[in-house]
């Protein structure tokens, strides 16, 4: 017994030195992620807000992709039935690529953007063009959850109403414009710029037409702003553009046949053979042949955000049937049609506006936003080809088109975020 | 000063390694030498590979294939031999050896089905027998295995062989891995894959081929199943404490075969092997409604021209093609074996060479392994392993995969089939994307693996025994992706230009080992006190780099820099984990056995404040048929020993998962690119391993004089504080979820092994084994999480990842209304509840061996993805497009209410569902049996086998995967797409397990 004493004495002495050297020896490197602690506030600002812009820029791509399917200026060419739930206005709560393509991304914009904002000690954070960047971008990630989705929420918090988003947005595009104007740089009021627009749109969205028009009139003339992109291998999914990577990697995406129109607004080309359907049945399908858009005809096609000729639609439409039609008369002239004599009041004018808005800004996600601006005033039919409720999908074996308006928040967040009371299951 | 103190500690035992090579050596002129035959008592044949070894020293032999066996060097004066081999009851000779003795030992085994004395290496502080063991630690005999079933891999070995072990083979794509799971599925968020030890260091599990989508290479592929004496299957945490908080999951320990000490002989072994893989299905054929546009006179659709728009035409493009072929695999061996005095080695060359059953798949393996062991003196052994691979697999893409054969194959539509010469589909799914397109993509793994292990073994003293193991699995992955360059458009996209990709991995996995045991008779002998103390380092390592290109000139340079665009990635990961341990066991009179014992572990991957993880266990075994009560009341019973045990051990979260970490992500502002950060894990500094608390009740019956033997096994298995990856809502905006320690899942069932020898006599002799489980998955406690998941679904009260969805509540065939719930609801489990498996052995006329082997897997379902994606998503089903194919009712279950304008299910609520929602049709019942293997053995006689210039040979013909008995409706319940998946049965395009016929040829020269 006392050799066991012994050897018991020495194993819980081995066991002391063994258990504080290990704790050294049990410290190891992990070069493939980012400890949040390695960042400087101060001084990696920049960079966060940088890839809080990009996040946007990647949630924006995603955004137009699928709601382009949604309102019809598209057909889903592929085969997933979750992409083809949108092409079908019937998707549901548990569809997983709403989650992960559509919701998500828009998130992760939105948190990123916060987690600029929320750096604190900034130097000077009255005309920071780094907290300028992260309410730019909070701003249009508000207005697109606004115009997309039903309802909406931001880090984990309460559910939001159209209305909640709207002003959310209007609230950081004020903040995004008021440092831009203090710090006064190229960028800056670049992004100044782009707020400008933006709230003049979340405006328009939530009805409150003079200050819609307002703020479209403080856009300078021939201001543009766009989101680029990148052809690099390496980060296709994050910098690439997506409408051109859905074609090129995946034949996704076909003009719809209402679009196929001659317009140098909407340019598009039948497929060449190196780029064709995922859905080897589309053509027999749908009766016509595989047309690609040609709108962003590369991985590094720039997709504009805001421009002046946003702000003068917004503009013209929140000042009503005179300013519309002056407005499409121009557009028309401007892209070779003959002058508008439909209509020049009510729904026919509507619909025409709606038209040259939707040639206007074919893929750049507005249009949904519109069909709902549209609808909540009565004219949704003004919106044309939006996949008709009950209506036969083009596809065989599919459901019936649904009548959705708007998205749904996805299980995921419905399941988790404990300020939505539905509950899973 | 930390790091002083470590260096100590390694400084100390590299001194001890050191110092046990140092022992002091009594002269030669001293020592005896025993010697002897071993035999079947009943039949007379001697016996081979029995290990023959005196008592408290480290001397042993292993008897050749006459049954001798020579130990030199032993030490005069009374010794106890010993002889023991799976299968047959032990034997002891006591006697005294007198200086210089030649003594000869004879001895005459008993068949037995119970073995008590076996020792047992897996799961125990030194070496212990069975009787002594309180927790179940399965043996599969795989030398003995391998003389007449047709193994080919350790999970093949695995396959139906040990109750509570259940193997699920992927696919029937050659090279690829299985699902292992050892009673039930404890983690939900990690690897439920039992932890490998080869030769006792850890050695790197687990699935690669990263680059390509689809089945997967299989790391346990890398173990030729010829070099295995034996595998012991630790079944949970009653018996896996001594592995540490890495071993919830169950161990697979795999002892591989050793020299034959003082044997004097040199013996080889040539084995020559021919497989015929057959494919064993035909895919079905694709439907569709010709069009008004293709039965046109002018039409270039050769099935529609002429024909109505009413007409149904169908097309077959893998068969039309001829995708599938015969496969074959060849296998050549060598392995010498032998010993001189006082050492022993083991040396084998093994290649194979197997062509699969789709045209780009094969799997190749050359392996050499060289295993020394040397016993300077009775105090010290050493053995030395070393094992070298190479490996190629060439998988194709295939299950969820548009590159697919059958994902090619089985979704086209026989409306693009085109009989002028054109690039089209014809038939497939992808454009110009036929048999020859697919063909000509190389996914390739080639693997150079090198596994070492060396251990000493030095009893200084009687009463003291001391095990050092060290070891390294060193491993190099090349792996490729090629797209050849084409003018036909056959692959999406820019991969038609050429792309390439390049994977090098490599990775160790080290292992420090010491295990120490003080041996105490108290009490006249009557009592024995065995304590045992150790500590392990384990020190892992996988970094990858992988290049891609785009844009070759020409296919022949293929290489990522002969591309015009290319990009490269990294990965580096590392995990440490250190355990202290002791065990403390008592014995009583050789019958009544507790063991306390307890492990103290930390690893890298815990979080900042998380405390190193106490891992206690406590046992008991009886072996109460020795006792004289039980001998005189209940003697037709002759062996009967009642065990329990319980224990506790762990899973490991993965490394980094405590960090709050942001994941490397490029930005572009303005024109410029630059390095940026998006959110990747919020993380959680109080992380610590999952904790799987096991209790175990049984018992092993012997009766008839050990003929019939019955194991009999309760286990509840209890992991608590799960790794759960928490599902954030996405608005928080991170990229993965964070693990939490939270919830329960539970895994209860009984394990039965039921084994006979009815018949034993020189000429006829039938044993039968008779192994079955239950199992009782179940989530008990998910704390504050919801339940999660849509299809595999995680909630309470049911199994884990139990498939779930809208159920259908009525179907009116008048109205067409298929009524469904309102919210998700089970539909059925996804682990079986029940598995059984029966094998035989029947050797008639001497030479000849029979054995057969069958197997069920009852009460799970699967998802048969194939034909719910071919008969509502594309639809090119019969099923769906033939309306007399099924009835009204079937349609209205699968496909929903078809009148236009109302929806396809309807909730309770009134709100509508999709098939989407509802795919209970498609999850089909995977209950089946299967004839697993049939073989037979002739053993060559000696007067044949001399002729060829060799002492013995057999000759071995057998059959695998030769019939299969299931309502399961898709082409074979036991494929699993994603086999990387935590819980996954779901059939999607994926390759059936194919049919083997073997011929095999052993000859011992």
């Amino acid at each position: 017994m006392k050799i066991m004493r012994t050897l018991a004495r020495t194993l819980v002495a081995v066991g002391a030195i063994a258990s504080a050297g290990c704790d050294e020896w049990l410290t190891v490197p992990n070069p493939t992620v980012i400890d949040i602690n390695a960042l400087d506030p101060v001084t990696d600002a920049p960079v966060l807000a940088g890839s809080a812009q990009q996040n946007f820029a990647v949630a924006y791509g995603w955004l137009i992709m699928y709601s382009s399917w949604f309102v019809g200026e598209s057909d889903v060419a592929e085969t997933f039935p979750t992409r083809n739930e949108f092409g079908r206005r019937d998707v549901v709560i548990q569809n997983g690529s709403h989650n992960t393509d559509v919701w998500f991304p828009l998130s992760q914009a939105a948190a990123s953007a916060y987690l600029v904002l929320n750096l604190g000690d900034l130097p000077e954070p009255a005309k920071n063009i780094n907290l300028q960047r992260g309410e730019v971008f909070l701003g249009y990630s508000y207005i697109l959850m606004a115009e997309m989705f039903c309802t909406g929420t931001v880090l984990s918090g309460p559910e939001l109403t159209t209305l909640n988003m709207l002003d959310s947005a209007v609230a950081h595009f004020t903040k995004a414009i008021d440092i831009g104007t203090a710090n006064g740089t190229t960028d800056a009021v670049a992004l100044a710029n782009a707020a400008r627009v933006g709230r003049a749109r979340a405006h328009l969205q939530a009805g409150r037409k003079s200050q819609a028009a307002a703020d479209a009139a403080s856009v300078p003339a021939g201001f543009n702003f766009n989101l680029n992109y990148a052809d690099d291998l390496a980060n296709r999914t994050r910098l690439g553009n997506r409408l051109w990577q859905f074609i090129a990697d995946r034949g996704s995406i076909a003009v719809s046949p209402i679009w196929r129109v001659t317009d140098p607004r909407v340019p598009q080309r039948v497929a060449p053979s190196n780029l064709l359907p995922q859905d080897a049945n589309y053509t027999v399908d749908r009766g016509v042949p595989y047309v690609i858009q040609n709108k962003y005809p590369t991985f590094n096609a720039p997709i504009r955000l805001a421009s002046k000729m946003e702000a003068d639609y917004i503009a013209a439409e929140a000042g009503g049937d005179a300013t519309m039609l002056a407005l499409i008369q121009a557009r028309r002239a401007a892209n070779g049609q003959p002058p508008y004599n439909g209509g020049t009041t009510g729904t026919a004018l509507m619909t025409e506006f709606m038209t040259q808005r939707g040639l206007e800004f074919y893929l750049e996600g507005k249009r949904l936003g519109d069909f709902r601006r549209a609808d909540g005033a009565g004219q949704g039919a003004a919106v044309i080809g939006m996949p008709v409720p009950g209506s036969t999908y083009w596809k065989p074996g599919f459901a019936p088109v649904g009548a959705q308006k708007c998205w749904l928040l996805p299980t995921p967040e419905i399941d988790n975020n404990p300020n939505l009371s539905r509950g899973g299951n | 000063m930390k790091r002083a103190a470590l260096n100590g500690l390694l400084r100390a035992l590299a001194f001890a390694a050191v110092a046990v090579a140092l022992p002091g050596q009594a002269s030669a002129q001293e020592r005896a030498t025993v010697a002897g035959t071993v035999t079947d008592a009943s039949t007379g044949a001697p016996i081979a590979e029995v290990r023959v070894n005196i008592a408290g020293t480290t001397l042993q032999g292993v008897t050749d294939m006459r049954g001798a066996f020579r130990i030199t060097g032993v030490l005069p004066g009374p010794v106890k031999i010993q002889a023991r081999r799976i299968g047959f009851r032990a034997a002891d000779i006591e006697t005294t050896l007198t200086p210089g003795q030649e003594y000869t030992a004879s001895f005459k085994l008993n068949a037995s089905v119970v073995v008590l004395e076996e020792v047992i290496i897996s799961g125990t502080a030194g070496d212990i027998k069975r009787r002594a063991q309180a927790a179940t630690v399965a043996e599969v005999a795989v030398s003995d295995l391998n003389q007449v079933a047709p193994i080919q891999s350790v999970s093949n070995v695995l396959q139906s062989r040990v109750p509570g072990v259940s193997v699920v083979q992927g696919s029937g794509t050659s090279g690829t891995s299985s699902q292992i799971r050892i009673r039930g599925a404890a983690s939900i968020s990690l690897s439920n894959e039992p932890l490998l030890v080869v030769d006792g260091i850890v050695v790197a599990r687990g699935t690669n081929l990263a680059t390509q989508s689809g089945q997967r290479s299989d790391r346990m592929n890398d173990i030729d199943p010829g070099d295995i004496e034996s595998i012991e299957v630790v079944k949970g945490p009653a018996a896996a404490t001594l592995y540490g908080a890495d071993a919830s999951a169950g161990v697979i320990s795999i002892i591989t075969k050793k020299g034959k000490v003082n044997s004097g002989r040199f013996t080889q072994q040539v084995s020559f092997e021919y497989n015929s893989i057959d494919p064993n299905f035909t895919p079905p054929d694709n439907f569709a409604f010709c069009t008004a546009a293709l039965i046109a006179p002018t039409s270039t659709n050769p099935l529609c021209r002429g024909k109505t728009t009413a007409d149904l035409v169908s097309d077959n493009p893998n068969v039309r093609e001829g995708s599938f072929r015969t496969g074959n695999m060849i296998g050549v061996g060598w392995v010498g074996r032998g010993g001189g005095q006082s050492y022993g080695y083991y040396a084998s060359i093994n290649y194979d060479t197997e062509d699969g059953t789709l045209p780009n798949n094969g799997f190749d393996r050359q392996t050499a392994r060289v295993n020394f062991n040397w016993v300077p003196s009775d105090k010290l052994t050493l053995d030395v392993g070393f094992n070298v691979l190479r490996s190629i697999a060439d998988i194709p893409d295939n299950d969820n995969n548009v590159y697919g054969y059958l994902g090619g194959g089985l979704l086209g539509t026989p409306l693009t089939r085109r009989d002028d010469g054109v690039e089209s589909n014809n038939g497939w799914f992808g454009f110009a994307r036929d048999v020859k397109a697919i063909a000509a993509i190389e996914n390739q793994i080639t693997t150079h693996r090198t596994i070492a292990t060396a251990t000493a073994n030095w009893n200084p003293v009687r009463w003291l025994t001391n095990r050092f193991t060290v070891g390294g699995d060193l491993f190099r992955d090349e792996e490729t992706r090629f797209f050849p360059k084409n003018s036909r458009g056959s692959y999406q996209g820019t991969a038609n230009t050429g792309s390439i990709t390049e994977l090098r991995r490599g990775g160790e996995r080290l292992t420090l080992d010491y295990l120490g045991n003080i041996r105490n008779e108290l009490m006249e002998g009557k009592l024995v006190s065995n304590f045992s103390f150790g500590a392990q380092l384990l020190d892992s390592r996988t970094e990858w780099v992988q290049g891609s290109g785009l844009g070759l000139t020409v296919n022949s340079t293929n290489m990522v820099s002969a591309a015009s665009s290319t990009s490269g990635a990294q990965s580096w990961v590392r995990q440490r984990q250190v355990g202290i341990l002791g065990q403390w066991q008592l014995g009583w009179q050789d019958q009544l056995f507790v063991t306390l014992g307890a492990r103290y572990d930390a690893n890298s991957s815990f979080g900042e404040n998380a405390d190193w993880f106490f891992l206690p266990k406590v046992g008991a075994s009886w072996v109460v048929s020795e006792t004289g009560f039980w001998q005189n009341n209940l003697g037709f019973i002759n062996t009967m020993r009642l065990r329990g045990a319980w224990g506790s051990t762990g899973r490991s979260p993965t490394p980094g998962a405590s960090l709050t970490t942001l994941s490397s992500a490029a930005y572009i502002v303005g024109t410029t690119t630059a390095s940026g950060a998006v959110p990747n894990n919020p993380g959680n500094q109080d992380l610590k391993a999952e904790r799987g608390q096991e209790l175990e009740l049984g018992f092993d019956a012997g009766l008839l004089n050990d003929r019939i033997g019955l194991e009999f096994t309760y286990f509840d298995k209890t992991t608590k504080d799960l790794l759960l990856a928490r599902p954030l809502p996405p608005s928080l905006g991170f990229s993965s979820n964070p693990f939490v320690n939270i919830g329960e899942v539970v895994n209860q069932g009984i394990e039965v092994a039921f084994t006979a020898v009815p018949v034993q006599n020189p000429n006829f002799s039938w044993d039968i084994r008779i192994g079955a489980n239950t199992l009782n998955n179940e989530v008990t406690d998910l704390g504050a999480v919801s339940p999660f998941g849509t299809r595999n679904r995680i909630t309470e009260g049911r199994q884990v990842g139990a498939w779930y969805g809208l159920k259908i509540r009525s179907i009116d065939t008048l109205t067409n209304i298929v009524r469904v719930s309102d919210t998700l609801e089970f539909y059925d489990h996804i682990l079986p509840t029940f598995e059984g498996n029966i094998s035989t052995n029947v050797s008639f006329l001497k030479n000849f061996r029979l054995y057969a082997s069958m197997d069920t897997k009852q009460g799970h379902s699967v998802e048969n993805l194939t034909d719910f994606f071919r008969e509502t998503q594309l639809v090119r089903s019969d099923n769906r497009l033939d309306p007399t194919k099924l009835s009204k009712y079937e349609r209205l279950r699968r496909y929903g209410n078809p009148t236009p304008g109302q929806p396809a299910f309807l909730r309770e609520n009134g709100t509508s569902a999709t098939v989407n929602d509802v795919e209970e049709a498609y999850i089909q019942d995977g209950s089946f049996y299967r004839l697993r293997e049939v073989s037979l053995t002739a053993t060559l006689p000696t007067n044949w086998a001399s002729k060829l210039g060799a002492q013995g040979g057999a000759i071995t013909i057998g059959g695998q995967n030769l019939g299969l008995w299931s309502d399961y409706e898709g082409f074979d319940p036991e494929v699993v797409s994603a086999v990387d998946a935590a819980f996954n049965r779901q059939d999607f395009l994926t390759v059936p397990p194919s049919r083997r016929f073997i011929v095999r040829v052993n000859l011992t020269f």
